[in-house]
């Protein structure tokens, strides 16, 4: 019996106590595209893990082709022929791309590495698959997209059978979606099994054979794709009561004076241009989305603009006061706060205690003593107004992400901001948190805040902007205004084209 | 003075060499000076029992690369700060090597024996020659070189596609204990006899050669023989009498002090 | 939900105390199989440092010295980095005083101690903050350069204490003696113990008010902390790393000073072997925190006095301070990083 074979599988982590996973059963056939879907936290990714061996199930049986295995590595099942491809591919700096792609399965002859074999084996796999990767690029360059194909190229390499993608097209522009799902095709065609991990429900769907959906760690079912509808995909993964409804078309608030005002932007790193030029204007009361793939400049533009690091050239207005290259403390003095994607690294000291890390901002101001009592009043209302139980003497890390956020968000909050960066505010929140949050961020614009909302997910950054910008090489590459499309889907495909540009093709 | 300056950058070279290999596995291991240490008493002892040099060395090795290899484990299986645990081997191999010395020779001084030879330039030359071209060699070209270089610079992608950077970890720092050690061993058998801190902080010197020499094999083993050169130098200053021999101790720390900061320096400014 | 894991601050000394536990039973095991009575090598190994007045006093002292130079330690890591001069800084320190103290003949002998500790504090304070500066400025690795500097200030001043500076009345490699009104007081005589302990209690708590009660301890704690959620709170860290930096190698010279003005009352060659390293043991027992300093500089000293002592007492004698040193590192950094005895168990069944 062919295919890979998850029974009973469950996963419980005892550092959390939080039962990942329950009795989830889930095979893979060759020569089909398997969808595994779920909202964030569903335990669709830790399903992966466990089949692709970086972490072990506490019960249930795996088998390969009719043979049980246990999988205590990643070599292990690279070894019965299944391999993970990440949504960021991790590839070496500073190798080159078909020394990256070898490594793990080097074609050596006594020990001694077959060089020109290995070059040779990565060109003709990439151009066969329609890769156009060159083996002699410096893994630093690849953009995402590149480092994907990269990490099938060397699955493909070792024979690998059965290839399982996590959320590879949250970072991709839409036409390289477009791309990697016919890739996925042909794969398939080519005899793989493969697992797609995705929360894009209609692409997801028109590729599929099969769609399995998780909830909450459970299995609620495996279907086939040809008898789905999206709204019956939607009822099998948030419940009949919790359907998603359609937004209503977003009402304008007054709009105040100009918040933030960006004039040229620009900076590069080790020469490499990021930011070449960039004009931005937001006013209060506005929410503006910028949209961009990973490395558009997106990341650049918020740190620069969140004071973290200093362009080489340009202007950012705050609420009438000039910041740029003035650091983190003129951008809070002028009256911003910022909510990172990266909450454990930057948002936050894992290791300091909640109290500690609650209290950063007007700390970070004060002189001369401290009064304890003070700020463990300060802090335990921080954590009432999140919402957040616990004891505020633990340790940051001891929290869990969601929680996390909100405390975050209310430790800015409490800032009293008149303007609030944001920057993928709803990774990794589940839906409802998600939901709560958007009425939290649009209740912040009608109350005269301005709003810069940076974001890869184009459903978040739609349906709470008034004005969208997209980025594309560090550029300004287009300017929607929400209320001229009534048409979602229309305006998803010319951001998109925004995003990428149509003229120009990735691959060829 | 050549084969003379050589002879005197071999331990120093050795020493780099595992040095080199810990910093490309991504833990640097400040465990050198220890086991240079360790290396040159063991080889000492193990030479008095056994009659054989060889024996000697290579016991000194063998021993030095299963404490490496544990250490690393140790490591991996506490969570141990790894750096804390190299201090902790620099500290217990003076203070081993002191109890032993006292308890088995009676004495904490200098150590001579006629079955210890002096053994002349050429041997560890030689041997310390064949250990940078088999590095350099092994660096670039195989694939244990390959993986080494991986678990530095993204462990986490070698562990996807199959390696264990744990295991090459370990290995770089049992390698670099007995690149150490054999390194001690040149120096007792240089003279001839076991020297109470007759390693004079060279382990240091050779993290900071690590760095000098770009983390490559080649350039450790320049670095190297350029420090020796400019002890040599000093030491003939020594002999002129112009400068105090005790102050001259403290010339290799301060020239790898500077040596160490204009490195840095130039290398922040180049990947700017 | 998931539960919180509690990480509290006694779950934390109980760590501590478990791992100086086993290092004092590996010491004590040492000695007494090396020992000709092993009996009698106890007895001295764990009774002797707290039998007489003399024991007491000199166990008290060295927990004295090693307090003062662990809030340095302590200082170090707050921020984020390492020193690692600890040795060089408190014999340069001890240096600097001693020549004040054996100058000016006319003074008065509380100005010229006074003048003598801001000597060694400044010495010290200038020899690590170089290392700051260099972090701070051009990004170098602040553990190998302050080692150095440390290693290259060493020999120095062996030359100077064994040539220049050396009394040529007694056989000595030392300085003269100072002054009578040039020591510290003695309390609890005939030990070595001075007024050096007040001191190190009044610094302890000084550093203990300024880093968790200050402003400007919490910054420092921030910027030790990651530096990207220090640049986050408009913290930058390379302007606290070379303050602390001094400040840490002030507290080194510090006690330097006090061993040669209270302990010995001259400067001999090499006196200040192991207390940096004892130093960096305590600031590991003590978990970081200056309070917890007090009982683990005191756990330390008797430690060592009593495997220093039961080694005097066989015929044999040989250094037992490094291995102590060793065996504390060992233990405390296993407890230090997060002992987890799943993950133990979790390893040993895969490598069985």
């Amino acid at each position: 019996m062919l295919g890979a074979d998850l029974r009973g599988i469950r996963k419980y982590f005892p550092e959390n106590g939080v039962e990942a996973l329950s009795e989830i059963s889930f095979d893979l056939h060759p020569g089909e595209i398997h969808a595994l879907v779920g909202e964030n936290g569903a335990g669709k990714s830790t399903l992966m893990h466990i089949l692709s061996g970086l972490i072990e199930p506490s019960a249930g049986t795996i088998s390969v082709d009719g043979v049980e295995r246990r999988f205590d590595s990643p070599a292990a099942a690279l070894r019965a022929g299944i391999g993970l491809v990440r949504q960021h591919p991790q590839t070496v700096p500073g190798f080159a791309l078909w020394e990256d792609c070898v490594l793990g399965s080097e074609p050596t002859r006594l020990g001694i590495i077959k060089r020109s074999a290995a070059r040779e084996a990565v060109r003709d796999l990439s151009c066969r698959w329609g890769f156009d990767l060159d083996p002699d690029a410096r893994t630093e360059s690849l953009a995402v997209s590149q480092k994907q194909k990269a990490a099938v190229l060397s699955l493909l390499m070792r024979d690998a059978k059965y290839l399982l993608l996590d959320e590879p097209t949250a970072v991709l522009a839409p036409l390289e979606t477009e791309r990697l799902f016919d890739l996925l095709l042909n794969l398939k065609a080519a005899g793989h099994g493969i697992v797609l991990i995705s929360h894009k429900l209609p692409e997801t769907l028109r590729v599929a054979d099969r769609v399995t959906v998780l909830r909450k760690g459970r299995l609620v079912g495996t279907r086939d794709a040809a008898e789905l509808d999206a709204d019956e995909l939607r009822s099998m993964m948030f419940g009949p009561a919790e359907n998603k409804k359609e937004e209503p078309p977003i009402t304008m608030n007054e709009e105040g004076e100009t918040a933030l005002s960006i004039r040229g932007l620009t900076t590069r790193l080790s020469g490499r241009p990021l930011l070449r030029g960039i004009d931005l204007d937001l006013r209060r009361g506005r929410i503006l989305g910028v949209a961009g793939v990973r490395e558009s400049g997106l990341e650049t533009l918020e740190f620069a603009t969140a004071g973290l690091i200093r362009a080489e050239s340009g202007s950012i207005e705050l609420l009438g006061k000039r910041i740029e290259g003035r650091g983190a403390k003129a951008f809070r003095e002028a009256g911003g706060v910022y909510v990172p994607a990266d909450r454990m690294g930057i948002a936050l000291a894992p290791r300091l205690s909640i109290n500690d890390n609650l209290s950063v901002h007007p700390l970070s101001r004060a002189h001369g003593f401290l009064s304890p009592a003070e700020l463990w009043t300060r802090s335990r209302a921080v954590m009432e107004a999140a919402r957040v139980a616990g004891d505020p003497k633990q340790t940051a890390s001891s929290f869990s992400g969601g929680t996390l956020q909100r405390l975050i968000l209310a430790r800015e909050l409490a800032e009293n901001p008149d303007f609030i960066l944001f920057s993928e505010p709803g990774w990794g929140l589940d839906a409802a948190s998600r939901m709560e949050l958007d009425r939290r961020i649009k209740r912040l614009a009608r109350a005269g805040k301005a709003i810069l909302l940076m974001s890869t997910d184009l459903d978040e950054l739609i349906s709470l902007s008034d004005s969208i910008v997209t980025l594309r090489d560090g550029l300004v590459s287009g300017r929607f205004a929400r209320t001229e499309f009534t048409d979602t889907e229309e305006l998803r495909e010319a951001i998109g084209a925004a995003m990428i540009g149509t003229e120009v093709c990735l691959d060829k | 003075m050549i084969p003379s300056i050589l002879a005197s950058a071999a331990p120093l070279i050795l020493a780099g060499i595992g040095g080199l290999l810990t910093e490309l596995s991504g833990s640097l291991g400040v465990f050198l000076e220890g086991f240079m240490t360790l290396g040159s008493f063991i080889a000492w002892t193990a030479t008095k029992l056994s009659g054989s040099p060889i024996v000697g060395c290579s016991a000194a090795a063998l021993v030095a690369a299963l404490i490496g290899w544990f250490m690393a484990a140790f490591v991996k299986a506490t969570g141990a700060n790894s750096f804390i645990v190299a201090l902790a081997l620099n500290l217990a191999a003076n203070g081993a090597v002191d109890a032993v010395s006292v308890l088995a020779f009676g004495t904490k001084g200098v150590l001579v024996d006629p079955s210890v030879p002096a053994l002349g330039n050429a041997p560890f030359t030689v041997l310390t020659a064949l250990t940078v071209l088999a590095t350099a060699f092994v660096l670039s070209r195989t694939r244990v070189g390959l993986r080494l270089r991986a678990t530095g610079r993204c462990p986490q992608a070698l562990l996807e596609r199959g390696g264990n950077p744990d295991r090459y970890k370990a290995a770089s720092w049992a390698f670099a204990a007995a690149l150490a050690a054999l390194g001690g061993a040149a120096l007792t058998f240089r003279v001839g006899a076991y020297a109470p801190g007759g390693v004079a902080g060279r382990g240091w010197i050779a993290l900071v050669i690590v760095y000098l020499g770009f983390r490559n094999a080649f350039g450790v083993a320049a670095a190297a023989i350029a420090f020796a050169a400019a002890e040599y130098v000093s030491g003939v200053a020594q002999g002129t009498g112009t400068i105090p021999a005790t102050l001259l101790l403290g010339l290799p720390s301060a020239l790898a002090l500077i040596l160490f900061t204009v490195t840095t320096i130039l290398r922040a400014r180049r990947s700017k | 939900m998931t539960s919180e894991r509690k990480k509290t601050k006694s779950f934390a000394a109980f760590g501590s105390v478990v791992a100086l536990g086993a290092a004092a039973v590996a010491a004590a095991v040492l000695v007494a199989a090396t020992a000709s009575d092993p009996l009698d090598a106890l007895r001295a190994f764990f009774l002797t440092p707290l039998g007489s007045r003399w024991f007491l006093g000199n166990t008290l002292d060295s927990a004295a010295l090693l307090t003062v130079a662990a809030l340095g330690i302590v200082i170090a890591f707050r921020a984020g980095t390492f020193n690692l001069g600890g040795e060089g800084q408190i014999y340069a320190g001890g240096l600097a005083a001693s020549v004040v103290l054996l100058s000016y003949p006319n003074a008065n002998g509380t100005i010229v101690l006074c003048a003598a500790a801001l000597a060694g504090a400044l010495t010290g304070g200038i020899l690590a903050g170089t290392s700051g500066l260099l972090k701070a400025r051009f990004g170098v690795d602040e553990l190998i350069s302050s080692f150095l500097v440390s290693s290259a200030v060493g020999p120095i001043a062996d030359y100077l204490i064994s040539g220049p500076l050396r009394d040529s009345a007694n056989n000595l490699l030392a300085t003269a003696r100072f002054a009578p009104d040039r020591l510290l007081p003695r309390i609890l005589e005939p030990s070595t113990l001075s007024i050096s302990v007040v001191f190190a209690l009044i610094l302890i708590a000084a550093v203990a008010l300024v880093l968790d009660r200050t402003a400007l301890g919490f910054r420092i704690r921030v910027a030790g902390s990651s530096p990207k959620f220090a640049a986050f709170a408009g913290i930058d860290p390379t302007k606290y790393w070379t303050p602390a930096f001094s400040l840490s190698g002030a507290l080194h010279g510090l006690a330097g000073f006090f061993a040669v003005a209270g302990t010995y009352g001259l400067c001999h060659r090499g006196f200040s072997g192991g207390i940096g390293w004892g130093a960096i043991a305590v600031a590991l027992i003590g978990r970081n925190s200056p309070i917890a300093l007090i009982p683990a500089a005191l756990a330390y000293a008797w430690l060592e006095t009593g495997s220093e002592t039961a080694m005097l007492s066989s015929e044999l004698s040989f250094e037992t301070a490094s291995l102590v040193q060793a065996a504390v590192f060992l233990l405390v950094t296993a407890r230090f990083s997060g002992w987890n005895l799943s993950r133990v168990r979790a390893f040993l069944r895969r490598n069985r």
